[in-house]
């Protein structure tokens, strides 16, 4: 299956989409694509690096807290560690989220 | 919803064709950060400018500030180096109150009134300056041939006083000082970069929830405790991987 076959299906979806809402004069044309694919890398961008940070930072708050149950005297220092460790992780998000926000606000 | 990104640039000096150099001028950008950093200096005058040896109680307010300040960066430091921990301490401190009270400046509902760090400008000025900091005390404290140390990788530095190095030893270098100086512009990226994010990162969420309710009351409780969560969470990394840097330079091979 080509990628003018998948064209046609979004053609064909938006177009229904379109005369349901009885604005059946207005065919879609290539500024339109522009912005259905924008719309749609930029989701698919913030999904896929939600997955990883969230799952990352869920392992280094499980560690902190496994660490503070051994020795409940150390949490200061551990909760510190974790907030920074948790920081570094949460960039590769935040470059996502700045990736995310080029591709909607000035690419389109 | 549309003018999330938008910010008024001036792009000459008003009333003539002169144009501004390095691409612009952020105008609100210039007034807010200018704001709290003034208004910064007026409660810090106001505060200290008579200290006694009984402490009233905004001189005991301040004196508990900075001494939670000495305890956020004293572990970061090793114990060798800690006779820089009141040279940095002033820095560090200042970076945290005005990331602190800048993203706190959005509480304030005037019209256009956002945050310094929510335009990229604004933070990369911030690393910049975090960066160059961290150069200027490692030169005034290990001198220019420290630097050279830190730069040359952990390799070359091994092996006794005095005696010739190694061709591998040599050759090190060749293929550390590379990726060190990669790494200090991945520093500069990714301090801007993580600051920037977080910022414009929650105001779009605080504007979508508002959005979705019709701006009734609820998003004023969640905007109030977004803001304030994040002002602390991104003042204090921020200061805290400062600390982390200038630090760098102090290590212990």
């Amino acid at each position: 299956m080509d990628t003018n076959s998948w064209l046609n299906v979004l053609h064909f979806i938006t177009a229904q989409t379109a005369s349901t809402t009885g604005n059946s004069s207005s065919l879609i044309s290539g500024e339109d694509y522009k912005i259905i694919f924008a719309c749609i890398s930029a989701a698919i961008t913030m999904g896929l690096v939600g997955v990883a940070a969230a799952l990352s930072e869920g392992y280094a708050a499980a560690k902190a807290c496994e660490g503070i149950a051994r020795n409940p005297e150390s949490s200061g220092p551990v909760t510190r560690t974790m907030i920074i460790g948790q920081a570094v992780t949460e960039s590769v998000a935040i470059y996502a989220l700045v990736i995310a926000i080029i591709i909607l606000f000035l690419m389109v | 919803m549309e003018e999330i990104g938008k910010r008024w640039v001036l792009y000459y000096i008003p009333g003539t064709d002169i144009p501004i150099p390095l691409g612009g001028l952020h105008v609100y950008t210039v007034i807010t950060s200018f704001f709290v950093l003034f208004l910064l200096l007026i409660i810090s005058y106001w505060f200290s400018h008579r200290f006694q040896f009984i402490p009233t109680k905004t001189q005991s307010l301040l004196e508990i500030i900075i001494l939670w300040f000495k305890s956020l960066i004293e572990p970061i430091i090793e114990n060798s180096n800690i006779d820089i921990l009141y040279e940095i301490l002033p820095f560090v401190s200042s970076l945290f109150l005005f990331i602190f009270f800048g993203i706190l400046l959005s509480l304030i509902p005037l019209p256009y009134l956002e945050e310094p760090t929510s335009d990229l400008n604004c933070t990369i000025a911030l690393a910049l300056t975090s960066l160059f900091y961290s150069w200027i005390t490692a030169l005034r404290f290990r001198g220019f041939h420290g630097i050279i140390k830190e730069f040359q990788g952990p390799l070359y530095s091994e092996g006794i006083e005095g005696q010739d190095k190694t061709l591998i030893q040599k050759l090190s270098v060749l293929f550390f000082f590379p990726f060190k100086i990669i790494e200090e512009i991945s520093k500069i990226i990714s301090l801007s970069c993580r600051l920037f994010g977080n910022t414009l990162g929650s105001g779009i969420v605080s504007i979508v929830i508002s959005t979705l309710t019709f701006y009734m009351f609820v998003p004023i409780l969640i905007d109030v405790l977004l803001t304030g969560f994040e002002a602390f969470i991104q003042a204090f990394v921020f200061a805290s991987l400062s600390t982390v840097y200038i630090s760098s330079y102090f290590a212990e091979h």
